[in-house]
């Protein structure tokens, strides 16, 4: 984290090469949270690519350092609703729709280390985006930001400009949907090969 | 703490987000409430299967960061300025060009006209020329050329006579030439060929007739063996069927014998009762 405040420090003085390290360092992170946002490779590819640009234009204008991570996934997640508005407005692809809405079972008692192994957690991994996408928007972002991007409850309140309670209670209902939606697609705990 | 912990609660106590005081609180909570633990170990399932999710393998692009000020002043560089300054220029040098080629545009009466130098004055037909005096013009070329093509002709026919005799000439000799010395050639080649073919021709006939005489006496040695073991062979057939027979009619006698001895016995003790035979 020191060393992204340093480097926004010298972006924020126009530095070109501390901002293309900047976005070494947070491209793979806000390529991922586009990617679970919309489960598609192209879409994420361009949330972060606007992500960048909208943080290099405005990054003389952040004012806080520290809020530097805060700051860019605010953007990042002002690109996903934008795109998502922009391709519900055109209709030409229906998010909430799931392949394969019968019951899965997936056997993976034991996890090994093999192709097999690899394949299923793909698969696995898939199943699991999509359950994703069948949150509500807002609640799919804070259950991102929370589980996989590692935000404290504080820091996805001021990303989203929403109280903390509020970020909790979407995230509740979040799981809790995320629970009722696993058990209707019968994704049980030896799918995911572990006990608990 | 007596009363159920708010949803708000339980989610910063599932992500250890609590004050030591109010984890505690949660903690005495859940311990007398089983309905409130199977509830959060629910939601913490549901944590760790979303812990499934890989993050996808990317490398992040290499963005030229565009400079500020150079954006500012991209005007001069953007597309719209190439073109236009590009449009100017090429119009300049054409306007370069016209004017030391000393092109002249004008439009007068609906006309335009454009003139690379000085405009030329163009020759005007003689008053005097009327319609005979161009036939009697024709008529002359005409007349003319017909002479000198009836000069040519005569000329090229001679030269094609002179060629086509000197040429038949030549040739005929040349032919004559050859066939005599095809003539020549053949009859002794004709000759040559004959004797041989006669000497070949014996050769041959006596080739075949000493082998075919030659396979003959073998063949006619091989039949008469063969045929001398077939008459010994039939010889001694004839002889082993002779003794066979004899041996048989030997038996018929015998046997023939005894039975008329035994017919004149049994005749002989019918003629004498008082002598008793038994037969057998």
């Amino acid at each position: 984290m020191m060393q992204t405040d340093a480097l926004v420090l010298q972006a924020r003085g126009g530095d070109r090469h501390a901002q293309g390290k900047l976005m070494q360092v947070w491209y793979k992170r806000i390529y991922n949270f586009g990617y679970k946002f919309f489960f598609d490779h192209d879409l994420a590819m361009e949330v972060a690519q606007k992500t960048f640009i909208s943080m290099h234009r405005n990054l003389p204008h952040l004012q806080e350092v520290g809020r530097f991570k805060s700051w860019l996934y605010t953007i990042a997640v002002n690109n996903c609703r934008e795109e998502l508005r922009r391709r519900q407005s055109r209709r030409t692809v229906s998010l909430g729709e799931t392949p394969g809405t019968g019951p899965l079972r997936i056997e993976t008692p034991h996890r090994h280390e093999n192709p097999e192994h690899q394949l299923r957690q793909t698969e696995l991994s898939d199943l699991l985006q999509q359950c994703l996408l069948e949150l509500s928007e807002e609640q799919r972002t804070v259950v991102i930001m929370k589980e996989y991007e590692g935000f404290k409850f504080r820091e996805i309140a001021e990303a989203l400009n929403i109280s903390e309670n509020t970020a909790k209670s979407r995230l509740y209902y979040g799981l809790d949907g995320l629970k009722k939606i696993l058990e209707q697609k019968n994704l049980t705990k030896e799918s995911f090969g572990y006990e608990n | 703490m007596k009363t159920k912990p708010d949803q708000e609660m339980l989610m910063a106590y599932l992500y250890d987000e609590l004050t030591p005081q109010q984890r505690a609180d949660v903690e005495r909570y859940l311990e007398e409430h089983a309905e409130a633990r199977a509830e959060l170990q629910a939601l913490q399932n549901v944590r760790n299967r979303l812990h499934a999710v890989e993050d996808k393998e990317v490398i992040a692009p290499s963005f030229i960061f565009p400079d500020e000020q150079a954006r500012k002043s991209s005007l001069w560089r953007s597309d719209f300025m190439k073109v236009s300054l590009g449009l100017a220029a090429g119009l300049a040098l054409f306007m370069v060009t016209l004017s030391l080629v000393g092109t002249r545009i004008s439009w007068s009466e609906g006309e335009l006209v454009i003139r690379m130098g000085e405009p030329k004055s163009m020759a005007q037909p003689a008053e005097s020329l009327t319609a005979s005096h161009v036939q009697n013009m024709i008529d002359q070329s005409l007349q003319q050329n017909n002479e000198v093509w009836k000069t040519e002709l005569a000329a090229n026919q001679a030269r094609l006579d002179q060629s086509v005799k000197s040429a038949l000439a030549a040739n005929s000799s040349r032919m004559d030439r050859l066939v005599q010395v095809a003539a020549t050639a053949s009859e002794a080649q004709v000759r040559q060929f004959a004797t041989d073919l006669q000497d070949r021709n014996l050769a041959a006939m006596k080739d075949y007739m000493k082998l075919s005489s030659n396979e003959q006496k073998v063949y006619i040695e091989n039949l008469l063996i063969d045929f001398s073991k077939y008459l010994q062979e039939q010889r001694n057939q004839d002889l082993t069927m002779f003794q066979a027979r004899m041996t048989d009619i030997e038996k018929n006698t015998g046997q023939f014998q005894q039975e008329t001895e035994q017919i004149l016995a049994s005749i002989i003790s019918s003629a004498n009762p008082k002598t008793k035979f038994t037969s057998y």
